[in-house]
């Protein structure tokens, strides 16, 4: 594998330009010696002089109409390179989900969560994401409340070396966004495997191509540089308006697929899903349904207090 | 690399089907044989300062959509624009490979700014906003990606700019098999001036993105400077739908440029002054004419 020029990021064969900087992916270009001379493209069935045609998008011999093939800009769905196996069993992951229904407790949770919760079905899955390894030279600007005067804004700007390691990048479309950032850092990086390595499990695909999936992550590089500049280096206790400009080199990207079991259960003839990690019984993650009945009810007595005092109050300044 | 600049001579090539001898001029690379119709494509001795081209943007418009967004163009011309490329005919359209060069690099600039804070001051009706002003000095750091400048001295770079962008994902690896039968030209530009048209755009980029880097409400007096390295040119080849267009039998013909990716259409549509001053000639008379009416009618009825 080569590597660009200018950014140090990996070129992959086909690349025919970086996609981090665009710089021209390096290649042999042999310098002709001699006379100027004419070539002609040749039909390689019959012989015939052959032309670019539109309709083809590719050389097409006019006698045989044979279509010669030109190399495309190759732009591959992604594919997972990497599979985490499952340490977390089936059953653990049935366990799991009725320790974690038992644990559930919130003012609009109902209490009989747990014991009239139906477990409804089971599916292990692979979902997909990137992991990236970069530095990253960040330009950036910013509004704290630090050093503000009159107005409750002051500007800052700086700049700063930054290093992601192992950026775990969602790709799924299986799971929401927060279900995967809250699975991500239970995963053991170290465990994958290039092959499948259980069958039986449905394996996500990552359902964009390759340009998309890099301009993606170059773009989540960038949310992850702002956020971590808001928490380490711009200061004050609020911001707003973080400009980032990031010169990102060496990015290292490897695709990953990573286990999880998606846990349906019902509770009063309603359909609601669980997420367990598929390697840590830590992370359980799910929807739990809402009851409004203690709502009502306190609204209702806090109405009634309300209601008593009023009348307290009438009645003493009667009498 | 170095852009080629152009010194070159003219030079004879024999065809390969029929051994015609073909004369090229020097800022060709492709061409067709009168007698057999073979399309070749010339292949010159090594020159530095004759880059090969690195990548092509291949032909996807059709002519006859280019004829139509052509004429749907010239239909869209406003009546301010004149009547000559209105009413002109449009045929003749021609293909070319345009040689560009693809300009990247990295641009780290120095700014110093006066940021503006808003804050209000009163309540209900006597609140007012006020702008506090504070200096701010910093850098910015940006890769220049994708800036597309015309290699050709036939087609302006002012040109080139007013039908892009180009697709460049759509980019393929230069080979003789995607411009076989196109006519194609060989850059001809200085290479001073290729470099310096590069760099004055990447500036641009980087003033423009500099505009949305600032914090605050708004600002003021922004200078920034800005220092471009690991520079590269690539030569590309552009697909362009060349239309001239004769306005009136005394002048010379003016040309339309079809973007022969996008379709996106420009000409050099000179605007009717005449026109422009006649409307605002119109306009004024009229609200003299209502006013002496008005006034008029006043006048009567007292």
């Amino acid at each position: 594998m080569s590597h660009c020029q200018r950014c140090h990021s990996p070129l992959d064969a086909s690349d025919l330009r970086c996609p981090i900087c665009s710089l021209a992916a390096p290649e042999n270009v042999q310098v002709q010696a001699g006379a100027a001379r004419s070539e002609v493209l040749r039909c390689d069935d019959c012989g015939a002089a052959v032309s670019y045609t539109i309709e083809h998008q590719a050389p097409r011999c006019g006698f045989c109409g044979s279509v010669m093939h030109v190399e495309r800009p190759d732009d591959p769905l992604e594919e997972p390179e990497s599979y985490l196996p499952f340490l977390v069993s089936p059953t653990q992951a049935e366990g799991l989900l009725a320790t974690w229904l038992r644990t559930q407790r919130g003012f609009f949770t109902p209490s009989e969560l747990a014991s009239q919760a139906r477990f409804a079905g089971l599916m292990p899955i692979w979902w997909v994401a990137w992991l990236s390894d970069t530095s990253v030279y960040v330009t950036w600007t910013a509004d704290s409340d630090a050093g503000s005067q009159r107005a409750a804004w002051a500007p800052h700007s700086g700049a700063e070396q930054m290093a992601f390691q192992s950026m775990l990048v969602p790709a799924t479309r299986g799971l929401t966004y927060d279900e995967a950032a809250y699975l991500t850092p239970g995963f053991n990086l170290h465990t994958g495997v290039p092959t499948v390595p259980q069958a039986g499990v449905a394996v996500e695909r990552f359902d964009v191509q390759r340009s998309v999936a890099r301009a993606y992550l170059v773009e989540s590089i960038h949310r992850a540089a702002a956020a971590q500049l808001v928490k380490t280096s711009i200061p004050g206790r609020r911001t707003r308006k973080v400009r980032v400009s990031a010169l990102i080199s060496s990015m290292q990207t490897r695709r990953l697929a990573l286990p999880s079991y998606v846990l349906a259960y019902r509770y009063k003839g309603e359909l609601f899903r669980a997420v367990v990690h598929g390697q840590d019984a830590r992370y359980v993650w799910g929807r739990t349904p809402r009851t409004y009945f203690r709502l009502y009810m306190g609204c209702g007595i806090a109405l009634l207090v309300v209601f008593g005092a009023c009348c307290f109050l009438i009645v003493l300044a009667l009498f | 690399m170095q852009p080629a600049p152009h010194a070159q001579q003219s030079i004879d090539v024999q065809c390969q089907d029929c051994g015609a001898l073909l004369h090229l001029a020097p800022n060709q690379r492709t061409t067709t044989c009168f007698y057999c119709r073979s399309p070749a494509i010339v292949s010159r001795p090594g020159d530095p300062r004759r880059p090969t081209p690195r990548f092509a943007v291949p032909f996807v418009l059709q002519p006859e959509l280019a004829y139509a967004r052509a004429r749907s163009w010239q239909n869209n011309l406003s009546w301010f624009r004149g009547p000559e490329l209105r009413n002109a005919a449009i045929t003749g359209l021609q293909p070319i490979y345009a040689p560009c060069f693809l300009y990247s690099a990295i641009a780290r600039s120095a700014y110093s700014v006066s940021i503006g804070e808003n804050y209000t001051t009163g309540s209900g009706d006597n609140q007012r906003t006020h702008t506090e002003w504070r200096p701010l000095h910093g850098e910015h750091a940006a890769f220049v990606r994708d800036v597309v400048v015309s290699a050709s001295r036939g087609i302006l770079n002012a040109e080139l700019e007013c039908i892009e962008p180009f697709d460049l994902r759509a980019l393929h690896r230069y080979t003789p098999a995607l411009i076989s039968g196109w006519p194609a030209e060989e850059p001809s530009s200085e290479p001073q001036m290729v470099w310096a048209m590069a760099r004055e755009e990447a500036r641009q980029d980087i003033a423009r993105r500099l505009h949305q880097f600032m914090p605050g409400d708004c600002y003021r007096g922004l200078k920034h400077q800005t220092e471009l390295g690991s520079e590269a040119l690539e030569l590309v080849l552009m697909p362009l739908w060349v239309l001239p267009v004769r306005v009136a039998p005394n002048q010379p013909p003016v040309r339309l440029l079809v973007n022969g990716q996008t379709g996106k259409v420009y000409g050099p549509a000179r605007m009717a002054w005449g026109r422009v001053i006649l409307l605002i000639a119109l306009v004024i008379g009229g609200f003299f004419l209502f006013s002496f009416l008005l006034f008029a009618c006043v006048a009567v009825i007292a």
